[in-house]
């Protein structure tokens, strides 16, 4: 049994257990609270513009909440940060479904039909196989250039 | 020349370094992330290959990623076409992934080895996905020409390739294509007997010698129209994956007497009979595609990769009834050896580089391609943390562990470089002996917390695997299945319920003897991996027998341990008796106690 040289890159890579943490990046909390301050102060400025001060004090008055929470309870505050986060990919994630159902249902739906009028089955799903063989011929390379290309 | 191969957003993602056509490293990217089968983009993997040839990103001459996106792309939107309004619920799921990651490789490319030190565009290319597999199984292979046979669920289109190598080119020249797949008819099976797809397969073909060949005709007659020549179409009408995201549904059902079995509850002879039905047809389908394959290339070697290739009761036959002399099975036949194909295809395509092969050594190492950590470090690890351990070498060492599993102790093995592909091969491994009437039951239940059907693998010393099993040929990465001696065997008791069948002694070496008095071999040499082979020396001297179990270092769930640090949790989790880390032995018995807050068991997701 014979020991290796100790390779300290790979074990830095894969096996750094002797190392602190790193730490997770992102903005400091004081850099994240002004931005959210500013983005709420510009809401409510827009509320404002358009007349419509029950909504400018709602934001305001959150605006304000949030800034006591992140000076008073940074914890709690961070808590609500994941919460929103949390939020805000479910609101992202049900918007794209909103986007493509339409979408596939206007795209797809009628491609389907095209294709059975023409009775055309990119699957061949004919079964059983109406040819003695399913082997296809492979269509092969023309050329080093092909491999550049992300499609056949 | 040195060249980054890629796998990823299946399964099994991974990344492997080839410098001047010679294979440095590669690993899965599951064994650093500590998730099963993890189908991210293999960031640490790239960091890791890169840091074993002390590489920088800047010192990359090209990048392969394993298979054309915009082509795979392209029949999934044709899938779409031919299914809709059915396949709404798999488009709304599947878009998303390609709107925001797949459709951008090169740019997730660009973005880890920036990560890694590149201010360069490094030149990056797209081998198509069957043929990264056949390349993976040709180019490290001991051959100089032979057959090639890839079989997986699908890459772009195709889903089987025969293909040709000689020298260092190889030619596909035949596919069969998406959605008519031998892989996805397995893992539809797999799926209705209540398995992960991609996952479970392996499983089923464990299943399978606790049933009988009931469904075969019903499987022929119904889901697959087999050609003589070995290609087939399968009935789409009993099949679900082309438009929901399940594998089957009612027509299955209807044809199989009941819903598909749900996962953890009991099994029943049903599945058990199913699994053997679908390993019969499988096994069937992969002898006539070797033979059309032997009579199309006239090559007396074949070569195998793809996901089915790891299906080694089918390759064990193929060994045996096939139409070639000999057989060579890419140890990382799954989607992660495709990192390594599309490498070695760049590599002998863009420079026309030679190839030698001298017809008995593979280019693989052994399948160690993975990290590997330095006693020192170890022993920095061990006395930070306060573990005690005995440090030993050479003959001791081996002797140690020997008389270790003499005396019906479990231990855990983490040395050397870690395996890359699905099988531990000795150096990230649990062992025990493989003469114990009770060590699959210690081991299933107490160590891998798994079914207790599942049989286990014997390594063994490969100048006596014919003192053993039916085979005597090298068998070095447990991809053949071969029988045990019927010399060594002892008469079953045919009316004996599944739990007695399994608690069974059926031969002298009960503990690695499946229900049909099958194995899956590895045999173990000297010069591939001399630390194993001394250890099954020191127990043949012991014992007078060169045989152990060998199962992979992990519980149920968890990708195999990658560090000694993951190997130390997994020993403390578990009923282990004894761990091997580097040159130290650790024993149980004099470990502080092991405190965890939570139930480790809910860190990994049952596979």
């Amino acid at each position: 049994m014979k020991s290796p040289e100790s390779n300290s890159s790979v074990r830095d890579v894969v096996w750094p257990w002797d190392h602190a943490p790193t730490a997770v990046s992102g903005r400091p909390l004081w850099q994240r609270v002004l931005i959210q301050m500013c983005v709420m102060g510009a809401i409510a400025g827009l509320f404002f513009l358009f007349d419509k001060p029950g909504m400018t004090y709602f934001i305001g008055g959150l605006a304000v909440i949030f800034l006591l929470l992140a000076i008073l309870a940074p914890l709690a505050y961070g808590r609500k940060e994941a919460w929103l986060r949390r939020f805000a990919i479910w609101v992202g994630s049900a918007l794209t479904h909103l986007l493509l159902l339409p979408f596939y249902w206007i795209c797809f739906v009628p491609a389907r039909l095209i294709l059975s009028v023409r009775r055309i089955d990119p699957m061949a799903r004919e079964f059983p196989a109406p040819t003695d063989t399913c082997w296809h011929a492979h269509s092969s390379r023309q050329g080093k250039d092909t491999y550049k290309r992300q499609y056949s | 020349m040195k060249i980054l191969g890629i796998s990823a957003f299946y399964h099994d993602s991974a990344a492997a370094l080839v410098i001047d056509g010679e294979i440095v490293a590669a690993a899965q990217e599951e064994r650093f992330t500590r998730i099963k089968h993890d189908a991210a983009f293999p960031s640490q993997a790239v960091r890791y290959v890169l840091a074993e040839a002390g590489l920088s990103g800047n010192d990359l001459d090209a990048v392969a990623f394993y298979e054309k996106p915009l082509t795979k792309f392209h029949r999934i939107l044709q899938t779409h076409f031919s299914v809709a309004p059915r396949g709404w619920r798999s488009f709304v799921m599947a878009m998303p992934l390609w709107l925001k990651q797949k459709l951008w490789i090169p740019m997730e490319i660009e973005a880890a080895l920036e990560s890694c030190g590149a201010t360069r565009e490094i030149p990056l290319y797209f081998p198509e996905h069957h043929e990264s597999h056949a390349a993976s199984a040709f180019y490290p292979s001991p051959f100089e020409r032979a057959a090639i046979l890839t079989l997986d669920g699908v890459g772009e289109w195709a889903t089987t390739t025969i293909g040709h190598g000689q020298g260092n080119d190889v030619k596909i020249l035949e596919e069969m294509r998406f959605p008519h797949s031998l892989g996805l008819l397995y893992s539809a099976f797999t799926y209705f007997c209540g398995f992960k797809v991609n996952s479970g397969e392996y499983k089923l073909m464990g299943l399978a010698p606790y049933g009988e060949p009931r469904y075969t005709e019903t499987i022929y007659e119904h889901l697959i129209d087999l050609k003589s020549d070995g290609s087939f179409v399968l009935n789409m009408e009993y099949f679900e994956y082309l438009s929901e995201l399940t594998m089957t549904g009612a027509g299955f059902e209807r044809l199989f007497g009941g819903p598909a079995r749900t996962a953890e509850s009991e099994l029943t002879q049903r599945e058990m009979d199913l699994a053997r039905s679908i390993q019969e047809v499988t096994e069937e389908v992969v002898l006539r595609m070797a033979r059309h394959a032997h009579q199309r290339t006239g090559e007396s070697a074949l070569c195998l990769a793809g996901g089915v290739a790891l299906n080694c009761v089918s390759n064990g036959r193929l060994l045996r009834e096939g139409p070639f002399d000999t057989l060579w099975i890419q140890p990382a036949a799954g989607d992660a050896g495709g990192a390594v194909g599309a490498a070695l295809c760049m590599w002998h395509t863009l420079n026309d580089a030679p190839r030698s092969a001298d017809g008995i050594h593979d280019s693989m190492s052994g399948a160690y391609l993975g990290p590997e950590f330095s006693d020192s470090d170890i022993e920095q690890f061990l006395q930070a943390k306060g573990y005690p351990a005995t440090q030993m070498t050479g003959a001791e060492w081996a002797d140690e562990i020997a008389r270790r599993v003499d005396e019906q102790q479990v231990v855990g093995l983490c040395h050397g470089r870690m395996e890359f592909g699905p099988r531990a091969l000795g150096n990230r491994s649990i062992i025990g002996d493989a003469r114990s009437p009770q060590m699959q039951s210690v081991m299933n239940l107490k160590i891998k917390y798994r079914e207790s059907f599942r049989p286990f693998a014997p390594s063994c010393l490969v100048e006596r695997v014919s003192d053993y099993f039916e085979l005597d040929e090298p068998s070095p990465y447990m991809l053949l299945v071969a029988q045990v001696r019927p010399d060594r065997c002892v008469a079953p008791d045919e009316s004996a319920s599944l739990r007695d069948r399994i608690h069974q002694v059926r031969s002298d070496v009960p503990a690695i003897t499946h229900v049909d008095y099958s194995a899956r071999i590895q045999t173990v040499d000297r010069t591939t991996n001399p630390a194993y082979y001394e250890i099954l020396k020191a127990l043949e001297k012991r014992t007078g027998e060169g045989i152990l179990i060998n199962t992979s270092f992990n519980v149920r769930g968890e990708p195999i341990v990658c560090t000694p640090e993951d190997a130390y949790r997994c020993f403390m989790r578990t009923e282990m008796d004894a761990l091997v880390l580097g040159s130290f032995i650790l024993d149980k018995s004099q470990q502080p106690e092991w405190d965890e807050k939570d139930d480790w068991r809910n860190d990994f997701q049952l596979d």
